[in-house]
């Protein structure tokens, strides 16, 4: 018998007999709950097939004898007993006792299990004949057919003269001495209390020390049936409120699945069982290994920085394992303490409920995203700002139900909370469809707060306006509430979303509602930075808040000095300019010309930091400062950089107040002396380089960073050129080439985009950067080269728009086609393994490997949904029995969609009762194999996938090795 | 160490036994620290200067991969910069959870606190000493001043300078 098999057998069949024992105990005080069945049924049955599979032909008797029961009560919705429950633990039981036997022994023990099985099988034909007859469920002859009927008749129900049970562990003086005082239940030993008990005749207080404990166990014990009614109706409160969460975001999004409820009820089990392979452990533990991990990828790092030039390939080979396998336990140990944004979520229902009722409004709540993962320190920090986003959407935003009718709304407000990941970050979005916030209000009032002057605020664009509503001028209750808009502690919120290195935004729009954007990384803990220097001394600076980088010096014509404080023109915007060196009083003689300028956003507020020089971008962990340095808000912390030294990691918002940038009224001050054109502000950022006489714009939002890449960087693959980058090999394009243009051998550096898109990301080549600029691309002449979107006027001189996913295409025609049919024959044939039990999984897939198929595997029918939405196999071989959604449903759910109708259907199962037969005839599913078959599946699979290219690719193979 | 343990069995002591103290030296001063405080004793770190932090703090170090703040005991006390590129140690000890870095001019040895040496806190002592202080140790040719941790990083620490700079 293969070992490896069956130490996996005995493992899953183990963990899955354990969690069925609890499922057994819950089925009994819920007799009637399908799923609840069905769970317990899967494991019998998995344990039942696979026991064939193995030759366990002992274990396989008595687990069928047990799956023939369970079938039946499933069958025929049998409600179960508690005399059912026993015989049916019993059985789990002696399975265990097999399994144990089997581990130590590694052969079947020799046990007899005839007479349960008989009895399972009475049972079994018990409970047909009853339900046939129409017969009660709980009857006598049941009873007399179990034989484990429970012995314990309550102990409270003894007359006096009889020690009840529970005092059977006192001594029996002490017993006597209770029950001639009159205390014969346990109860009333613990009403009476201590001083009473004590001054019992025959008692004394040691004795009444030992007593009370026992008692009171006792007492809880025999309360333990109304503590479970409780129970009860707490969970069908929490039901209550689950499925509300759930119904409307299914109506969002529309999948074919069963009804909102049952999605609910049917988690439950697969929760438990997954509880079982799942151990709690301290959160300090985890930053721990958080910490030591950090170090690993920092001396990581510096062994990479150290192979560089190494000549050894030995070397160079280890090192790249360390890194890689580096990477991989970052990545996981960072998953660990990622929970669920539900985790903060979840009170959100009862509060609009609460609120709703308070302001006698009706508002809808709407959650999508709840899986959404984050680090456990962001989600603890945005608790409170995101309660107080959905307070303020529900009084300021929803209106009342009057005003809404009156508005042509629905009655119904809505609240939308949706949160999703997004390369590297997690965008959480609070939409209402309330009254929106009405700028000039909000110009208004900062105008009569002294916040702008009038001119100013006119200056405003609608949307820098109502980023207002963050600024503590405007936030106290009374102010905003007044003016309809929200605002109450909107600046904490704001400050608290920015200490975990997030951004907030609103938009609105007047009457259909505001929308609030919030944008968080996904962990704190090791973040990409910009690495300075001023003085000698390096810093970083969270790459988060970094908007550009300027290259500048002394002789620059931006440099604009204004009442005492320096100015740098950006794009003709002027830029407060603080010297790092100044600030932070780094040096005494006289303050130099910054090299460079690090343009910062924090809110609403855009600065420059002057360096000396920028070093370049590193990831960083972020360590926080000693208790010497908490007074300062100018530090957000420290970490070790590549070469051992330590570096301070600035505070942007916190520089920002110490030189008291973020006074509003400086800031909005400045846009005063704006020249440039007022829809500057709005549009969207695009890069310029050219390329000879032409300059080309490129939309900022595709590309993740600018790098700097000499030729010799560039790496030959095949007839393609790539480029290592982060650990990924990517392909580089050079614009030259793409334009036509021959290539300038001299040249040998370059500036590379990196362009980034679902996840992928290619290297464009350009020769040098132009400019970032902000512009909302009003295209004047549209292009019919494929490259080009078409010509822009920027800065008055005309440019051209790069269509970036021409680029992608060029790479990678299916960069955004899911692998469709038309390549079919270039690529390997997809099977779409659908199993719950792993033993199986594990089983099957070196066949299908073997085959040359490139399998899918899913655990369970919605999951198999889940991966045809996206993407669609050759075949998919599937497992009736599964937990969530069943080999049945999946199979309907795929006849019933079109575009799989020539998608072959294998059912893969040991189930072989009429019932399922017909079940699957009614599909029109022919092609059914019983689980233990290798054979057959391999030639069943060859036969069905041969009709496609099977040989074509093997041929294809071929030639490319000749090659 | 098995010496130290056998004279502490001859003499009768009143004082707590098992007091072990780490001395050191700032200028001409002996002081001591409890053994339960300190960690280790290391050579001078690289270390990371920290703009405009409290004057006690004399920056960051990289321990093994832990940052930890250097204080300087010279700047603590009272005592004139120590001069560039002189010779020093850092004690790292560990105080409320924090580890910190301690700069002392040398180390000494490690004694065993004899009851009929131990003194008060003498009343003349300078304020700032006395705030710091918990007792000094008389022996033959020094006198030692026994330091207690928690107060000394107390006195590094901007509530007792009133508002940082």
């Amino acid at each position: 018998m293969d070992e490896e098999l069956l130490s996996e057998f005995l493992l899953e069949s183990k963990d899955n007999l354990d969690s069925i024992e609890q499922h057994l105990l819950d089925l009994e005080t819920n007799p009637d709950n399908p799923e609840m069945i069905d769970a317990i049924f899967r494991v019998i049955h998995t344990v039942k097939g696979s026991c064939g599979f193995l030759g366990l032909g002992r274990l396989e008797k008595v687990a069928h004898a047990g799956e023939n029961l369970l079938g039946k009560i499933r069958s025929l919705r049998f409600p179960v007993d508690a005399d059912i429950v026993s015989l049916l633990l019993e059985n789990v039981d002696a399975i265990k006792q097999l399994l144990d036997g089997l581990e130590i022994a590694g052969q079947e023990p020799e046990l007899d299990h005839s007479a349960l099985c008989k009895r399972l099988a009475v049972a079994e034909r018990l409970i047909d004949a009853m339900s046939s007859a129409g017969t009660a469920p709980v009857d006598p002859a049941a009873t007399q057919v179990v034989e484990a009927t429970p012995e314990e008749t309550p102990a409270e129900e003894t007359t006096p003269t009889q020690t009840p049970a529970w005092m059977k562990a006192i001594d029996a003086p002490v017993a006597q001495a209770l029950q001639d005082a009159g205390f014969n239940q346990a109860q009333q030993v613990v009403d009476a209390g201590f001083e009473t008990i004590k001054n019992l005749p025959g008692m004394n207080a040691m004795l009444a020390i030992k007593l009370m404990p026992l008692a009171k166990a006792e007492a809880a014990l025999s309360k333990a049936t109304p503590i479970a009614e409780t129970v009860e109706i707490v969970d069908e409160k929490i039901e209550e409120t689950t499925s509300e969460i759930v119904k409307p975001a299914v109506s969002e999004a529309p999948k074919p699945r069963p009804a909102a409820a049952s999605t609910v009820k049917a988690d439950a089990p697969a929760r438990a069982s997954t509880a079982d392979n799942t151990i709690r452990v301290d959160v300090s533990l985890l930053d721990d290994l958080m910490n030591q991990v950090g170090e690993l990828v920092l001396s990581r790092n510096r062994l990479l920085r150290l192979v560089e030039d190494t000549e050894s390939q030995d070397l160079l080979r280890v090192s790249r394992g360390i890194s890689q396998i580096t990477t991989r336990l970052q990545e996981q140990l960072l998953q660990t303490r990622m929970q669920p944004i539900s985790t903060i979520w979840g009170v959100v229902p009862r509060m609009i409920r609460d609120i709703s009722k308070q302001l006698g409004k009706k508002i809808q709540l709407v959650m999508i995203g709840q899986e959404t993962e984050l680090d456990r320190t962001i989600l603890a920090a945005l608790k409170d700002p995101l309660t107080h986003i959905i307070r303020n959407s529900c009084d300021h935003g929803v209106e009342m139900p009057e005003k809404r009718r009156a508005a042509g709304k629905h009655e119904e407000g809505k609240v939308t909370l949706r949160a999703h990941q997004e390369s590297g970050f997690i965008i959480i979005n609070i939409i209402d469809d309330g009254g929106g916030i009405d700028p000039d209000r909000i110009r208004t009032k900062a105008v009569t707060m002294n916040l702008l002057s009038a001119e100013q605020a006119q200056a405003l664009s609608d949307k820098a306006a109502l980023q207002l509503i963050f600024h503590p001028g405007l936030s106290t209750a009374e102010t905003v509430s007044s003016i309809s808009g929200r605002g109450v502690g909107m600046d904490v919120v704001r400050s608290e979303i920015e200490k975990v290195g997030g951004t907030v935004e609103i938009t609105s729009e007047l009457g259909k509602g505001s929308q609030l954007h919030i944008r968080i990384p996904l962990t704190l803990a090791i973040i990409p930075a910009m690495i300075v220097i001023s003085e000698n001394q390096r810093f970083a600076v969270p790459q988060m808040l970094v908007q550009e980088l300027l290259s500048v010096d002394e002789k620059d014509m931006g440099w604009e000095d204004i009442a005492g404080s320096r100015f740098f023109r950006l794009r003709g915007q002027l830029l407060p300019i603080m010297g790092l060196d100044d600030a932070l009083r780094l040096r005494h003689d006289t303050a130099q010309h910054p090299g460079a300028i690090v343009v910062i956003e924090v809110g609403e507020t855009r600065f420059g930091i002057g360096v000396d020089e920028v070093l370049g971008a590193e990831e960083i962990v972020v360590k926080p400062v000693g208790l010497h340095f908490r007074h300062l808000d100018i530090y957000g912390g420290c970490s070790i950089l590549g070469d051992g030294g330590v570096v301070p990691i600035l505070d942007c918002n916190g520089l920002a107040h110490f030189m008291s940038i973020t006074d509003a009224a400086d800031a909005v001050g400045i846009r005063d002396h704006d020249e440039a054109p007022k829809q500057m502000q709005e549009g969207q950022y695009v890069l310029l380089f050219s390329e000879g006489t032409n300059q080309y714009a490129i939309p900022m939002a595709l590309i993740e960073r600018l790098e700097e890449i000499n030729i010799s960087m560039i790496e030959q693959s095949g007839s393609r050129e790539v480029l290592q980058y982060r650990e990924e090999i990517i392909p580089v394009l050079r614009w030259q080439k793409m334009i036509g243009q021959t290539m300038d051998a001299a040249c040998q550096d370059f500036i590379g985009l990196i362009v980034s898109d679902s996840g992928r990301r290619i290297c464009l080549l350009v020769e040098g950067i132009n400019d970032i600029v902000q512009d909302p691309l009003h295209i004047k002449l549209t292009s019919d080269a494929p490259l080009f979107i078409g010509t822009v006027a920027i800065h008055g001189v005309s440019t051209e728009v790069i269509d970036a996913f021409e680029i992608l295409k060029q790479i990678d025609p299916n960069w955004f086609t899911n692998a469709r049919r038309k390549e079919q024959q270039s690529r390997r044939q997809r099977i779409l393994f659908v199993e719950d039990a792993a033993f199986f999984r594990n089983l099957v897939m070196p066949v299908l490997d073997g085959l040359g198929f490139e399998v899918w595997t899913a655990n369970n029918g919605r999951q198999a949904q889940q991966i045809l939405e996206e993407q669609t196999p050759d075949l998919i071989l599937t497992d009736l029995e599964m937990p969530e959604m069943n080999g049945f449903e999946l199979a309907s759910w795929v006849r019933s969609q079109r575009r799989f109708d020539d998608l072959p259907l294998v059912v893969m199962s040991s189930m072989d009762d009429k019932d399922c037969q017909e079940k699957l005839e009614a599909l029109g599913i022919h092609d059914r194999l019983t689980k233990f078959d290798r054979k057959t599946l391999v030639t069943r699979l060859q036969g069905l996938m041969n009709r496609d290219q099977v040989i074509d690719i093997d041929a294809e193979v071929i030639s490319h090795g000749k090659r | 160490m098995a010496n130290a343990e056998q004279r502490s069995g001859m003499v009768h002591v009143k004082a707590p036994v098992n007091v072990r103290m780490l001395t050191f030296k700032v200028e001409n001063q002996w002081l001591a620290l409890n053994v339960s405080d300190c960690h280790e004793v290391v050579h001078p770190q690289s270390r990371t200067i920290m703009p405009m932090s409290l004057p006690a703090v004399n920056g960051l170090i990289n321990l093994r991969g832990r940052i930890l703040t250097e204080l300087d005991l010279r700047k603590a006390l009272g005592f004139a910069p120590r001069e560039e590129g002189a010779v020093y140690r850092i004690l790292i000890t560990e105080s409320e959870k924090e580890v910190f870095g301690v700069a002392v001019d040398s180390v000494g040895e490690v004694i065993e606190l004899q009851a009929d040496e131990y003194e008060r806190t003498p009343d003349s002592l300078d304020a700032r000493w006395k705030s710091v202080s918990q007792g000094v140790l008389k022996q033959n040719k020094r006198t030692l001043v026994m330091l207690d941790l928690h107060r000394l990083i107390d006195l590094t620490l901007p509530r007792d300078e009133g508002a940082a700079a």
